[in-house]
């Protein structure tokens, strides 16, 4: 097998300088040269044919490379992503409670005179669930937008005391723009539906004569 | 068309004296039957369960114990659902101090029930608006906010919501309790045409003004009936509730 170098402009140190490899094997330590594949080869299969073909160069495949080298930080930050999701459903849910709990206490006496007039549970629950999903939905709409615009700035900002001097986040737009303001607005969609069930124990004749 | 039986009616609370659970009864057996076409007035001093009647005659409160049939359809079997159609379909609400939806417009306010029961087309409704407000002689007002109107307005306002979807009872809670004479007067006359008519009545009330527009009035203290008055139709029915008032 023939490995032929036709083009190396691997930029080491950022030194205009060393854009090309210097090939004395006195001088270095170690050539990382990286192999883009065609379309449809198989990684696994072609990786094991490199390695029966240059035994004594070791072949590592990209995502394994990833792992063995930068496996802490890519394990840390999928940790924080992850911690991040959870505690942005539960302050959904959380700002979803207290807002429709200010919501019926304001409106105590019009959901009891709505009552009074013929609006049934579900009726003043639908009510409540549009007002609240529409604004929360706004809401997710907008927090969206700058997570995905901010965000990079803001995560860097925080990094940077560890050290990070530029991160550089890797938007997934279907993730970012649809998964997960979707999910967001399920938890909320699921808490306004518990949440407004307290209508039914609205006693009409306690919050009007009130 | 309603048969109140020995409905009762009882709380359970802390004893303000000593730290024990007791119960009070705020109904006692509660009979009387409201036929098509009646005008009843409950009276009675604070706190003998008056509106606690009304409120649970129209199915909005819980009884304990008995029966409340409405048209032939015991009330007090009926889930939440069904008791907030029955409210929407055949039953007319006024409360003390008009409850209307401040985000709403006077207008607006009075169509709500009617867009809410979808028996008929919005334009249907706000034609019958406009012909009850007219009739209220509060034509002009609906464009306003609920805060540019007089008490008085107000309440004519809530017997034209109430009457928007054309019940078959009205009830009133203390309907000019809190209104100047003035407007007492525009609202019993209006209360009194509805009734000859043949629109039922029922109303809450401390002012002897109202019960005497009454066809029966009914006297309550400490949740029992201490008295049921037929008022005659001739022109001393004012000294005649006056005398019945003095003895009950």
């Amino acid at each position: 097998m023939k490995l032929l170098l036709n083009l190396v402009r691997k930029d080491f140190n950022r030194n205009p300088a060393k854009a090309a490899i210097d090939f004395n094997n006195d001088d270095v330590e170690v050539y990382i040269l990286y192999l883009s594949l065609a379309e449809g080869v198989d990684l696994d299969l072609k990786t094991n044919e490199l390695r029966g073909v240059l035994p004594d160069i070791k072949v590592t495949p990209v995502p394994s490379f990833i792992a063995q080298t930068l496996g802490g930080i890519v394990d840390n930050l999928t940790r924080v992503e992850a911690a991040a999701m959870a505690i942005a459903l539960l302050l959904s849910a959380l700002v979803t409670v207290m807002f429709l709990k200010l919501v019926m206490a304001r409106e105590h006496r019009d959901i009891a005179m709505k009552k009074a007039i013929g609006f049934t549970n579900r009726d003043i629950r639908i009510q409540l669930g549009i007002r609240l999903l529409v604004i929360q939905g706004l809401g997710i709409l907008i927090g969206t937008v700058l997570a995905n615009t901010l965000g990079e700035g803001i995560f860097s900002l925080m990094l940077s005391s560890m050290g990070a001097t530029r991160m550089t986040l890797l938007i997934q737009p279907l993730k970012a723009y649809l998964i997960c303001p979707a999910i967001q607005l399920l938890v909320v969609t699921i808490t306004v539906i518990g949440g407004a069930r307290v209508v039914k124990h609205y006693h009409i004749k306690e919050q009007i004569v009130e | 068309m309603i048969k109140v039986e020995q409905i009762s009616k009882s709380v359970k609370g802390n004893s303000p004296v000593a730290n024990v659970a007791i119960e009070t009864s705020i109904l006692k057996e509660i009979s009387f039957e409201i036929d098509r076409g009646d005008f009843v007035a409950v009276m009675g001093p604070s706190g003998s369960g008056k509106s606690t009647l009304l409120y649970s005659v129209s199915g909005m409160d819980q009884i304990t114990a008995g029966r409340i049939v409405f048209d032939g359809v015991n009330l007090t079997e009926m889930n939440e659902e069904s008791l907030a159609e029955l409210r929407l379909n055949k039953m007319g609400f006024v409360f003390q101090n008009a409850q209307m939806l401040k985000n709403l417009s006077l207008f607006d306010n009075l169509i709500l029930p009617g867009l809410v029961a979808k028996k008929e087309k919005p334009q249907v409704i706000r034609n019958r608006a406009q012909d009850l407000m007219k009739r209220m002689d509060i034509d002009g007002l609906g464009g306003r906010d609920i805060r540019e109107v007089s008490g008085g307005q107000l309440q004519r306002a809530s017997i034209c919501r109430a009457m928007i979807n054309n019940p078959e009872v009205l009830f009133l809670d203390e309907p000019t309790g809190a209104l100047n004479s003035a407007a007492t007067d525009q609202v019993l006359n209006i209360l009194a045409a509805l009734n000859d008519e043949g629109m039922t009545i029922m109303t809450v009330t401390h002012d002897p003004r109202v019960a005497v527009r009454a066809k029966k009035v009914i006297y309550l203290r400490d949740g029992e009936i201490a008295g049921e008055k037929e008022l005659s139709t001739g022109p001393n029915r004012e000294q005649e509730l006056d005398d019945w008032l003095k003895c009950v």
